[in-house]
């Protein structure tokens, strides 16, 4: 085995990815190449410093006080009814088969021209967004958007947190456009 | 409550209360951990935990398969901590000064066993590995948190990203690689 093909699998190695044979050579070269079993080391040293990254704690009172805002908050918000045909399941994390990714076209067309019925009202507000370098299209988080912002019970600054979701369009792994819904959002509240 | 998650899941989907309850005392912990490793402070994870919590109880209704909860609320916090780490990003960095608080100790995860002594003697180099973190384009950063800070496995991640798992383990290996060119020296022993 060569150095630089020891190095191209040292990662895979390290997490346990390669097969038995394969590591097994991984294993040998080690054994025999100082450069390589450095490269090891370090590899392994970062993953062990990963693994132990401290955290703040951020203490009792706090998780007591986070748990009862979050069940007052949700109390007060009925689950969103959705409309069965623009239903799109959140736990379906499955490749888009070609009917799906259709009916998810049309229904993100219908919020893009909602969006730009709703953004030609404040077309100034619009942020087209260009820093998503998301190669894939998430499962829709139009309604977590959507939804949240027309909810009364919300102050203001509430809101404009709720608001900050991103929107983002298209069936899964089949568009990668995307627009920033949140100034938007905020704006026609 | 003795119940296992899919059946808490089912109550709450069925709009039980105290399900909910226990599933946000269930995950609360877990998903600050993950939305502090991810964004570095106190002020945004606490909004991460209390977003992805009122957002899946909104959804409630389209958690039509119970054992994808894990996945789709993870993916929530996810998503909306990428997106607050991009919006960090692009903003002049808020110092954190959680860590020179005396809170700043091991969150009670049981994965985690670092002991106090260590946790000093390495801090420098902690925090010269969070440094090269967050140089890091942020689904990169987000991907190696998930991986080898918070240790969801490659596939977990493929579904809480909605993309292939060659895609995350690239994500990784580059990341990875990045981050030791970054500290070059610094992980030799
Ligand atoms: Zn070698």
């Amino acid at each position: 085995m060569t150095c630089r093909h020891a190095k191209s699998l040292l990662e895979d190695y390290i997490d346990g990815d390669l097969e038995l044979d394969q590591s097994a050579e991984v294993d040998s070269h080690l054994n025999i190449c100082k450069e390589c079993r450095g490269e090891y080391h370090q590899a392994l040293r970062l993953k062990e410093f990963l693994e132990n990254q401290p955290i703040f704690d951020p203490g009792e009172d706090y998780w007591r006080e986070t748990t009862e805002l979050i069940l007052a908050r949700t109390e007060a918000s009925p689950s969103e009814r959705v409309a069965p045909e623009n239903r799109r399941p959140i736990w379906d994390t499955g490749r888009a088969t070609l009917a799906r990714a259709a009916a998810s076209f049309a229904v993100s067309l219908g919020v893009l021209v909602s969006a730009v019925v709703i953004g030609s009202m404040q077309p100034a507000q619009i942020v087209d967004s260009t820093d998503i370098d998301n190669p894939f299209v998430m499962t829709a988080s139009v309604r977590d958007a959507v939804g949240t912002s027309g909810n009364e019970l919300l102050t203001a600054a509430e809101s404009s947190r709720l608001a900050r979701g991103t929107l983002l369009l298209g069936a899964p792994g089949m568009l990668g456009k995307g627009i920033a819904f949140r100034e938007l959002l905020t704006s026609t509240k | 409550m003795n119940k296992t998650v899919p059946e808490l899941v089912e109550m709450f989907v069925g709009g039980d209360q105290k399900a909910f309850a226990e599933l946000v005392h269930r995950y609360k912990k877990k998903l600050y951990s993950l939305a502090y490793h991810i964004l570095r402070n106190h002020l945004d994870a606490d909004e991460v935990v209390q977003e992805t919590f009122v957002r899946i109880y909104k959804r409630r209704e389209e958690l039509l398969n119970v054992n994808y909860f894990s996945t789709f609320l993870t993916r929530i916090a996810t998503n909306y901590s990428i997106d607050l780490l991009r919006k960090q990003k692009n903003r002049q960095a808020v110092p954190d000064d959680t860590d020179s608080l005396p809170g700043f100790i091991q969150l009670d995860l049981s994965r985690r066993v670092a002991t106090p002594s260590q946790t000093f003697e390495n801090k420098e180099l902690m925090e010269e590995i969070q440094r090269a973190l967050e140089s890091l384009p942020a689904r990169q950063q987000a991907t190696a948190v998930l991986h080898d800070i918070e240790g969801y496995s490659k596939a977990e991640i493929a579904r809480i990203f909605d993309c292939p798992q060659a895609t995350v383990r690239s994500n990784l290996h580059i990341a990875r690689a990045k981050l030791r060119k970054i500290l070059k020296g610094r992980l030799i022993r």
